[in-house]
């Protein structure tokens, strides 16, 4: 295995790490707010890491604008979906 | 005189609007390269596409009194994104930590941004940063979940939300408003 192999190798390692906390986080934390919390944050780890990983592999400075470019919308998407479910989530006394 | 004259045509020349549909436009064009990975032939849709999608993004989101400041905006990234790295860190160590060290609760954070682009941007924002997630805003303010409901995590929104207000044009133009634009 050469060090590129290693890297990326590890870098997807970590990228499912962060996936499977975020959905160990989802399935333990108390309320859906606090879920929230896991979804939009580890999962923007755990895909950063994996476009990274996939931006090595691939070793294309074309390939890698793709991958930012995905990732970069994934993350605005993230920020904003999770504005949106939190806002629709909240409780009457909130509301008020 | 001359000096006045030049002043205004530059004026003219650089008038918000027109910036905007250009900084748009160079965005629209950098997705497609990027989508069309450098392609040179593709440039002859790419033109088209490009002035579909900018006429596409100023009739959803027309050009606002306060314009993004794209170069203050990048500068932010880097910094932006150790803190979500950080976030990511701490909620997955909350996560998996056998005890669940979460106690969550709200906090009301005043904001003088209005309500516009940058006030969403700056909500994504915390939803990306250690510990905060926003849930819209009400009148006292932006309504901010926190993991670990503390003073600490306010202090460190008020000096986010400063930073971003500055890549908006939202700080030290309280003259502004009584300026026609």
């Amino acid at each position: 295995m050469s060090v590129v192999e290693l890297i990326t190798a590890a870098l997807l390692a970590i990228g499912v790490f962060f996936y499977f906390a975020g959905t160990v986080g989802i399935l333990r934390f108390p309320d859906v707010h606090s879920r929230l919390h896991a979804l939009t944050k580890a999962d923007n780890l755990g895909l950063m890491a994996i476009v990274i990983a996939a931006g090595l592999h691939f070793g294309d400075g074309w390939i890698a604008g793709k991958l930012a470019l995905i990732w970069l919308l994934a993350l605005f998407a993230a920020g904003m979906a999770a504005q949106l479910v939190a806002r629709a989530a909240l409780s009457p006394e909130h509301n008020a | 005189m001359a000096g006045g004259r030049l002043k205004l045509k530059q004026q003219a020349v650089f008038h918000p609007v027109f910036l905007t549909v250009l900084k748009r436009a160079v965005l629209m064009a950098l997705v497609w390269l990027a989508l069309t990975g450098g392609d040179a032939q593709a440039w002859v849709y790419g033109a088209v596409a490009v002035v579909c999608a900018t006429a596409l993004s100023l009739i959803l989101l027309p050009a606002g009194p306060r314009p993004a400041r794209v170069l203050r905006l990048f500068a932010l990234f880097p910094g932006f994104l150790m803190r979500s790295i950080v976030g990511g860190v701490d909620v997955a160590w909350r996560a998996l930590h056998p005890r669940l060290p979460v106690s969550p609760g709200w906090v009301s954070q005043k904001t003088s941004m209005r309500d516009g682009p940058a006030r969403s941007l700056f909500g994504a924002e915390t939803s990306l940063l250690p510990g905060t997630l926003s849930a819209g805003c009400d009148e006292a303010g932006l309504k901010i979940h926190c993991l670990d409901a503390s003073e600490r995590t306010q202090t460190r929104l008020a000096a986010e939300e400063k930073r971003l207000a500055r890549a908006f044009s939202e700080d030290g133009d309280a003259n502004e408003e009584g300026r026609v634009s």
